[in-house]
């Protein structure tokens, strides 16, 4: 294995996995999620602010 | 505490008694489960409370089908707003999550078009049978309260037809306030909810099962402990009053989980986490002054407390054999705090604990074979879910029996 080969094999494993879908099935990425939960002071029970990190959505 | 629920001295402060043995002429030990009625009859989970089912990013127009409970459910996100309906057109029994929205606010069936509508579950058009379909108005589907919180979407499974309690009742006290991360992950897995909460909370297992995960890899486990339950509020936690790193086995020889690479714990004993006192607590897990550092409520949430984050286990009922493992692991901290968790979360702890260590639980979950059953000395953790199961389930039927328009409590 020369350095040229490791790295290229390297670089295509990183390309695949930028794939949604290769992540999603490959590693069950959507099985594991990040949150960030934020209650503002006027929280009425009817929703969070949650920043959802790996989705990158605002908050609600 | 009932004498059949006594096997040690430290069911829920109880005083020291007799094991109880329930014999028969079948053999010895417990035959069946008819000591705790509510909770042997809830094959498919308690109703009447709110239960995570998924990421509420994996709900979208598209319907996604879940079931809880045993109920089948089609859920669909509409302006932002998750909606859940039972998935079965009333016409031929199609699944409406084979269908899609044909119009905004409404689920169309896959068959013939028979258009719902997602909030109230009324019949509002058949595309197949023009716009003056005498059926309009005269058919339904039950709708399903849902709510979105930590990120998940919660469905509400009534009892009747009983208006929702508010979540933020239901969901641990630490989490409707403080601010925090969170990482979580879902499974699928094999085998009924009962085993999955009673093995997260089985005293003697953890310490035994996981001692080769390597998320304990440099964490000593305990070989036994003296605990007892203490009932606070909805909650039983399990308090240690001493912890054994080694034993002699009277001719066997001596065991332990002490390794040469493993972090030496302290003589004292704790009760935050399993391996090891802490120096230092996060003042908000610290506030909460948990008397023990596993504790269960009803309809089976698990919490460990740890010195700096708290894992929740929530064990959703599907069916019969099956149920939905819920993890989230959460860290009260925000800024960089929360980038360095996202990263140690995404990097390892989803691997090594959400996913390896959790998965020793899974296989032995899947394996449980039970009743009949011989309990022992550390069982007492169970018996003390499962009368918290009675006791809860007592309390709601009178509410419901006291209140004018009855419902859960």
């Amino acid at each position: 294995v020369t350095p040229r080969r490791a790295t290229g094999a390297l670089l295509g494993v990183l390309v695949l996995l930028l794939l949604p879908g290769v992540r999603r099935r490959l590693l069950r990425l959507s099985d594991t999620q990040v949150h960030r939960v934020v209650h503002d002071g006027a929280h009425d029970g009817a929703h969070d602010g949650v920043h959802d990190g790996a989705h990158g959505r605002a908050p609600r | 505490v009932r004498e059949e629920d006594r096997v040690t001295d430290t069911v829920l402060g109880a005083p020291a008694a007799r094991p109880a043995r329930r014999s028969s002429a079948r053999g010895p030990g417990r035959q069946d489960w008819s000591t705790w009625p509510a909770y042997d009859a809830a094959v498919t989970g308690f109703r009447g409370y709110w239960y995570p089912v998924t990421w509420g990013s994996h709900v979208s127009g598209t319907p996604t089908a879940v079931t809880l409970c045993g109920d089948k459910i089609v859920l669909v996100r509409d302006a932002g707003t998750v909606h859940a309906l039972h998935d079965r057109c009333p016409h031929r029994g199609i699944p409406l999550s084979l269908g899609d929205q044909q119009f905004p606010g409404t689920l169309s069936c896959a068959y013939h078009g028979w258009t719902f509508g997602l909030a109230d579950g009324q019949l509002k058009a058949v595309i197949t049978d023009g716009p003056d379909s005498p059926i309009c108005g005269k058919v339904s589907v039950q709708v399903y309260p849902v709510e979105e919180r930590l990120g998940l979407v919660w469905v509400y499974v009534p009892i009747a037809d009983e208006a929702a309690p508010p979540i933020d009742a239901q969901l641990p006290e630490e989490l409707v306030e403080h601010d925090f991360v969170l990482g979580g992950r879902i499974d699928d897995r094999r085998g009924n909810w009962r085993f999955a909460v009673e093995n997260g909370y089985d005293e003697g297992h953890a310490k035994y099962l996981h001692r080769t995960s390597l998320w304990r890899l440099f964490k000593t486990m305990p070989t036994w402990n003296v605990t007892r339950i203490v009932p606070q509020g909805r909650w039983i936690y399990r308090v240690q009053d001493e912890v054994h790193w080694t034993a002699d086995y009277p001719g066997l020889g001596t065991w332990t989980n002490y390794r040469w690479w493993k972090k030496r714990p302290p003589e004292q004993t704790f009760n935050l986490g399993n391996t090891g006192a802490a120096t230092k607590v996060d003042p908000v897990i610290e506030a909460q002054q948990f008397p023990g550092f596993a504790s269960l409520s009803v309809p089976g949430v698990l919490r460990i407390a740890y010195p700096k984050f708290i894992h929740y286990e929530f064990y959703v009922p599907v069916d019969a054999g099956s149920h939905r493992y819920v993890g989230v692991m959460v860290n009260f901290t925000g800024g960089l705090g929360a980038l360095r968790f996202a990263a140690k979360y995404l990097g390892g702890i989803r691997w090594l604990f959400h996913g390896g260590f959790s998965a020793q639980d899974a296989w032995m979950v899947e394996a449980t074979d039970a009743p009949p059953e011989r309990l022992y000395r550390p069982d007492s953790s169970l018996l003390a879910w499962r009368r918290l199961c009675e006791d809860t389930a007592d309390a709601r039927t009178a509410a419901a029996t006291d209140a004018p328009g009855g419902g859960p409590a």
